[in-house]
């Protein structure tokens, strides 16, 4: 069950990642640019949606890359207090 | 102590992979900032693909006609730098960037209309009058100087001298040493435009007004350089009273401009930028719009305004940290540049998905700066 979690996690990422691109590219052809750079901008509705989506997308796969590598740690950190702790009941 | 070394862990993991995120997006600057031809190439393929595409004021959407306006001539204007810079520091590439150069000349010749619309009268026709139209011929000034000096016999830079002959003398008669970008509204970063236009005019047909340039120089210093920041006034009123307050954005960008003419002024406007405004945080560099203790949301000059970060100066701190030999600064701010901008690869060019023509055109100039400060007096 666990392998399916992570696999899930992993293709939501890649998602994210493959979102970003595509984003990125159209946001290029349909002229996105107002939407970082005019903050009282009246953009067409198009490319103030792909502007917010590659946003949202890179935002998304960045916090999950960076909440992936905390969890992974906190969880090895873990591990290792507690077969330490255990070592240590073992020597008593 | 189990559970809080877990979050010691955890954290210290997420700021490692944010650091070795700036780190990569950091990576092409180090090529950029050392002059690298490829690198330089791929941002000015990104540019010819707008010079190419016909542009107007429909294709910009600020909500304003005349900063649409302002814009389309902008992403011209900046790209005719762009291309004379690097040219300029690749002789090579001068030939493939003339035909590309003229193109833009000829429409900035073609797009003052928002100037216009604000003086109801046409710049051209109004050469040699009291309204200096200093928003339009400042800026026009600075790319026609700016392509001169790769491409002297380019058909419109016959036009600047009579730009330089409507300015100067209002200049002088100035009782503030400043002019009027629209009626009634005095930026002093639009005049710095002018002065640099100048500083490369001089250095490139052997003309001389630096004793003219000297005397604006100590006004600016003197006169619209706030005592308590050292930033340059955003803007001012007739009689030279601050307007807007010291702001990054408008000291930014003036002191890219005034780098042409004035080398240790434009150091000056850099240093206070560094004394408290410049950034880094994981290696993400940025630059703060406002002094400490004033609050904004941005405008169409800085663009948003997060966390008190500004867009536009952020990028304007590229050009600096790069002309005034600044790596650290130069690869940390492209690193914002790149996460934020979305850099999109394509057919050799390197375009930002948010930038569109003006930010494509913008981050060419501002990463390429620095040959045509080569020269000016330190």
């Amino acid at each position: 069950m666990r392998w399916r979690r992570h696999a899930a996690r992993f293709g939501l990422f890649a998602l994210l990642v493959l979102f970003d691109t595509l984003l990125g590219q159209h946001a290029v052809q349909v002229n996105a640019a107002g939407a970082l750079l005019s903050p009282g901008g009246a953009m067409p509705a198009d490319a103030l949606l792909t502007a917010l989506g590659f946003l949202t997308a890179r935002a998304g796969w960045i916090v999950f890359l960076t909440m992936g590598a905390a969890l992974l740690a906190g969880d090895a950190a873990r591990r290792v207090m507690r077969s330490e702790a255990l070592r240590g009941q073992g020597k008593r | 102590m189990r559970r809080s070394a877990s979050v010691f862990a955890g954290a210290a993991a997420a700021l490692m992979v944010l650091r070795l995120l700036a780190w990569s997006w950091a990576r092409p600057a180090e090529g950029l900032f050392d002059g690298d031809l490829e690198a330089q190439r791929a941002l000015s393929r990104s540019v010819d693909r707008w010079v190419t595409e016909e542009l107007d004021r429909g294709d910009f959407s600020t909500g304003s006609a005349r900063y649409d306006g302002e814009w389309l001539f902008m992403s011209r204007m900046m790209a005719v730098i762009g291309y004379a810079q690097v040219a300029a520091a690749h002789p090579e590439l001068a030939e493939e960037t003339r035909p590309k150069t003229d193109t833009c000349l000829a429409e900035l010749m073609r797009a003052g209309a928002f100037d216009e619309e604000a003086w109801g009268r046409s710049a051209w026709d109004d050469l040699g009058s009291e309204r200096p139209h200093v928003g339009y011929l400042g800026y026009l000034a600075l790319a026609l100087a700016a392509a001169e000096t790769v491409h002297p016999n380019s058909p419109e830079v016959a036009r600047l001298p009579e730009i330089i002959a409507h300015l100067v003398p209002l200049y002088e008669a100035s009782p503030i040493g400043l002019l009027e970008t629209y009626p009634g509204e005095i930026y002093p970063i639009d005049n710095t435009s002018f002065f640099g236009a100048l500083g490369l005019h001089d250095r490139t047909t052997g003309r001389d007004h630096a004793a003219f340039l000297h005397a604006r120089a100590d006004d600016l210093r003197t006169r619209f350089r706030d005592p308590a920041t050292g930033l340059l006034t955003q803007s001012v009123a007739p009689d030279g009273t601050a307007v807007d307050g010291p702001r990054a954005s408008g000291t930014g960008l003036a002191s890219y401009f005034l780098s042409f003419c004035d080398r240790r002024l434009s150091g000056e406007l850099y240093a206070a930028l560094q004394d408290g405004y410049l950034h880094q945080t994981l290696g993400f560099g940025t630059t703060s719009e406002y002094p400490p203790g004033r609050v904004g949301v941005g405008d169409v000059d800085s663009g948003p305004v997060i966390f008190g970060q500004g867009v536009s100066a952020t990028g304007f701190t590229l050009a600096l940290a790069r002309i005034h030999g600044d790596r650290e600064t130069f690869v940390a701010t492209w690193a914002t540049a790149s996460a934020v901008g979305g850099p999109v690869f394509a057919e050799g060019a390197q375009h930002f998905a948010l930038g569109g023509p003006l930010g494509d055109s913008l981050l060419f100039a501002l990463a390429t700066a620095g040959p045509l400060a080569e020269g000016a007096p330190r």
